[in-house]
């Protein structure tokens, strides 16, 4: 098995993953979209709301916010032996004060952790009109995608590495298949037909169709697959990955002992 | 979790699995089906709105829990694999 990054920036991470299995290549997505734990606000309590917005509908807004997670320090509410889900140690208090005419925007939560925290303090919340106001204690705990989708990390997707045949004896470098292809993969060079960027091609096989004399072939390899994973912000995607990785060894493991118990 | 056995003769097993999905059961019987004395690996979720998978096995010259852990050895053993792959790989770009 082989890996190889092609691009690591911000939240973005793109990887080709090579001889492996599509089962593997699954699990490992929907692992990092169901198993990693992330921080998101799960409990709001209310102390005065005189926005139009229901309590419940803000709630809502609250919980989808992304917030920075920590890599260590928190633990998962129902593993707590405070039993209550809101000390120190699995939960962390943002709240919110405003009074309007204002919009209400994530910058305004104060989070009793500096280390979670929204991860842009320009998301807007809701509008206040004039003399509105609101008073909130929000709570936020570490959960997973397979909970609900604010605790997922990432969008994470894949797809087969395209490989890309041209016949040369039958080519006639026309260039129907350039112009049919929507994505810029191939081009003329000195009357020869090549391939410009092979990672940006989806498979459609428009060229395919476009070539009068059947010179062009394309296919998927499903030994290769080539990931785009897309932080949400709150943990950095190299680090989703990773974790991803040992959910899973934790996942196994937990099975086989679960099965040799009965 | 929660397991759950259905049925156990010889070498049949059929176990009820509470709290999993695809994500582990794909991997699993693909992996299963690499090992020449399982003739069948497969699983359903008994409802689809529910995380309830219905797990059966069956194998021929091996037992069904002997098929599972090395089935789920070869799996972990890939895991580690790959991650050592990504913090090596990872390690390079600083």
């Amino acid at each position: 098995m082989e890996v190889e990054l092609i691009k690591h920036d911000g939240a973005e991470l793109h990887f080709i993953l090579s001889d492996a299995t599509p089962a593997l290549a699954n699990t490992l997505r929907r692992a990092m979209l169901e198993e990693v734990p992330v921080m998101a606000i799960d409990e709001v309590e209310f102390v005065r709301n005189d926005s139009a917005m229901y309590d419940e509908v803000l709630a809502h807004r609250l919980a989808m916010i992304p917030l920075k997670t920590p890599l260590r320090g928190y633990v998962f509410p129902d593993e707590c032996k405070c039993g209550t889900g809101r000390c120190p140690k699995c939960s962390v208090e943002l709240t919110l004060k405003a009074e309007g005419p204002a919009t209400v925007l994530s910058g305004d939560l104060k989070s009793s952790d500096e280390q979670v925290k929204p991860i842009s303090p320009s998301i807007p919340i809701l509008r206040l009109l004039d003399g509105q106001k609101l008073e909130l204690v929000a709570i936020a705990r570490l959960g997973r995608g397979k909970e609900h989708a604010k605790w997922q990390t990432a969008a994470v997707g894949y797809k087969y590495m395209p490989v890309i045949k041209i016949d040369e004896q039958k080519c006639t470098a026309c260039g129907k298949c350039v112009e049919a292809c929507p994505r810029g993969v191939l081009k003329l060079e000195n009357k020869e037909l090549k391939v410009e960027d092979v990672l940006s091609c989806t498979l459609c096989k428009a060229c395919v169709e476009a070539c009068p004399t059947e010179a062009i072939e394309v296919s998927g390899d499903p030994s290769k697959f080539v990931f785009k994973v897309e932080s949400t912000g709150g943990l950095p995607p190299d680090q989703i990955v990773l974790l991803a990785i040992e959910s899973l060894v934790k996942k196994f493991g937990d099975f086989v002992k679960a099965v040799k118990r009965l | 979790m929660e397991i759950e056995v259905v049925k156990k003769e010889k070498n049949d097993l059929t176990l009820r699995i509470e709290g999993e999905t695809h994500t582990l059961m794909n991997l699993l019987c693909s992996e299963l089906y690499a090992d020449d004395s399982v003739k069948v690996a497969s699983y359903t979720l008994e409802h689809p709105l529910t995380r309830v998978v219905l797990f059966h096995l069956k194998t021929a010259g091996k037992s069904p829990e002997k098929a599972l852990s090395s089935a789920t050895d070869r799996i972990v053993e890939k895991l580690e694999e790959l991650k050592k792959e990504f913090q090596t790989k990872l390690k390079r770009r600083e």
